[in-house]
C-alpha cells in the first residue's frame, strides 16, 4: 500500500525560513529585514504571487514580452454578459498554459459588478507537483484603476 | 613583467561579449543562481523578480546598442548619419560643398501683332507673370522649376526694331532700305 506524503512543505527550499523563493508583489521594504524587498519563503507563496502580477499586467506592457499578461482591465469597460465571463474564463486559461504550465486550474470564478465596473477573478489552483493543495488567489479590477488582490490557502493537503 | 598573487587574472562571471536583451537576462539568472542560491529561486516569467531581471537586460540592451551604434557612427568606413560623415570627411581635409538647387535658363515668348508703322504692338501683350511660376521638367514631370523674377511682356528683350519705309524709284521699285 502506497505511503502519502502528507507533509505540508513538500518543497525543499520550503523546509528553511531563512530561504526566499521569490520578490513579494507589491514591492515592499523589509524593515530591519535581509535584503530590501520583502520576499515570499515558500513556493506556494511565489506562485500565488506569480498568478497576481500574470492578471495585472496588460500585454505589450512587459519589454520583450509582449504576450506576457491579460488585458482585463480593458474589459471593465465591456458590456458585462455571460459571453464576457467565459471569455474571460478562457483567456485566464490561456495565459497560464503558456506562462504558467505547473499550475492546475482547478476553479474559475468571474463576479461582476455592473454598478461599479468592478469585477472580482477568483482562481482555485493547485501546483502539479502537490495535486492535493488547493489554494485560491483573488484579484479585483474596478473603474478607479486600482486592483486588489488577495490569497488564501484552504489547507486541503 | 612579473604579477602578485592578488594581481592574477581571476575569474569572473560577467560575460562581456552578452550585449542583446536575450543573453543579459540569461547571463543574470545564472549571476543569480551562482550568487543568491537562497535568495531567489523563482526565475518563472511571471514572477516580479524576473520582470525585475529583464528591466535590467532592457537598459544593458540599450545601453549596448547605443555604445555600438556610436563606435560605428565615430568610424567613417561605418558611419551612416549624413551629419557624422560630413564632419568625418571635414575632419580629413575634405571640403564639402554645400547643396544647391538646379537652375535652368528660361525663355518665354508671347507672339504680338505690329502696328502699322511696323513697330511691335505692345497692347497686346499679356499682363506680367509674376516670380514663382512653376514649369515640369522635360525629363521628369516631378521635377518643377520656379521662376525667381518677373516676367515683364512690355519690354522687348531683344529691342525695339527699327522699321521705315523703303525709298522707291521712278519705276516704283525698292530704291535703298534704312536699317
Amino acid at each position: 500500500m502506497p505511503i502519502l506524503d502528507n507533509r505540508k512543505d513538500r518543497f525543499v527550499e520550503d523546509q528553511d525560513s531563512r530561504v526566499s523563493v521569490g520578490i513579494d508583489f507589491p514591492f515592499a521594504r523589509v524593515a530591519g529585514g535581509d535584503g530590501y524587498f520583502t520576499t515570499t519563503k515558500t513556493t506556494i507563496e511565489a506562485v500565488k504571487t506569480n498568478i497576481r502580477l500574470l492578471l495585472q499586467t496588460n500585454q505589450g506592457e512587459r519589454l520583450f514580452q509582449p504576450g506576457l499578461g491579460m488585458n482585463l482591465k480593458q474589459l471593465l469597460f465591456e458590456q458585462m454578459t455571460d459571453d464576457l465571463s467565459i471569455q474571460i474564463e478562457n483567456d485566464i486559461v490561456d495565459v497560464f498554459q503558456r506562462w504558467l504550465p505547473f499550475v492546475n486550474l482547478r476553479n474559475i470564478e468571474v463576479n461582476r459588478r455592473d454598478d461599479i465596473n468592478q469585477v472580482t477573478i477568483n482562481i482555485e489552483f493547485n501546483i502539479n507537483r502537490t495535486p492535493n493543495a488547493t489554494e485560491s488567489v483573488q484579484v479585483t479590477f474596478d473603474g478607479v484603476g486600482d486592483e486588489t488582490s488577495s490569497a488564501t490557502g484552504d489547507g486541503a493537503y | 613583467m612579473a604579477y602578485t598573487d592578488k594581481q592574477k587574472l581571476i575569474e569572473t562571471n560577467v560575460n562581456y561579449t552578452s550585449k542583446d536583451f536575450s543573453t543579459i537576462k540569461a547571463d543574470l539568472i545564472e549571476y543569480t543562481k551562482a550568487y543568491f542560491p537562497d535568495t531567489y529561486k523563482d526565475f518563472n516569467e511571471t514572477s516580479p523578480g524576473m520582470m525585475l531581471i529583464e528591466l535590467s537586460s532592457y537598459v544593458g540592451d540599450v545601453l549596448s546598442y547605443y555604445i555600438d551604434y556610436n563606435y560605428k557612427e565615430n568610424l567613417i568606413a561605418t558611419a551612416t548619419e549624413k551629419r557624422n560623415v560630413r564632419r568625418l570627411s571635414e575632419f580629413l581635409g575634405y571640403k564639402v560643398p554645400n547643396k544647391t538647387p538646379s537652375v535652368v535658363r528660361l525663355k518665354v515668348t508671347t507672339t504680338i501683332d505690329a502696328k502699322a508703322d511696323g513697330t511691335p504692338d505692345y497692347g497686346q501683350a499679356p499682363s506680367s507673370i509674376d516670380s514663382g511660376l512653376q514649369i515640369a521638367s522635360s525629363v521628369d514631370s516631378q521635377i518643377l522649376f520656379e521662376t525667381t523674377s518677373e516676367i515683364d511682356f512690355t519690354s522687348s528683350g531683344s529691342g525695339d526694331p527699327a522699321i521705315s519705309a523703303p525709298t522707291l524709284d521712278s519705276n516704283g521699285e525698292a530704291e535703298s532700305y534704312t536699317p
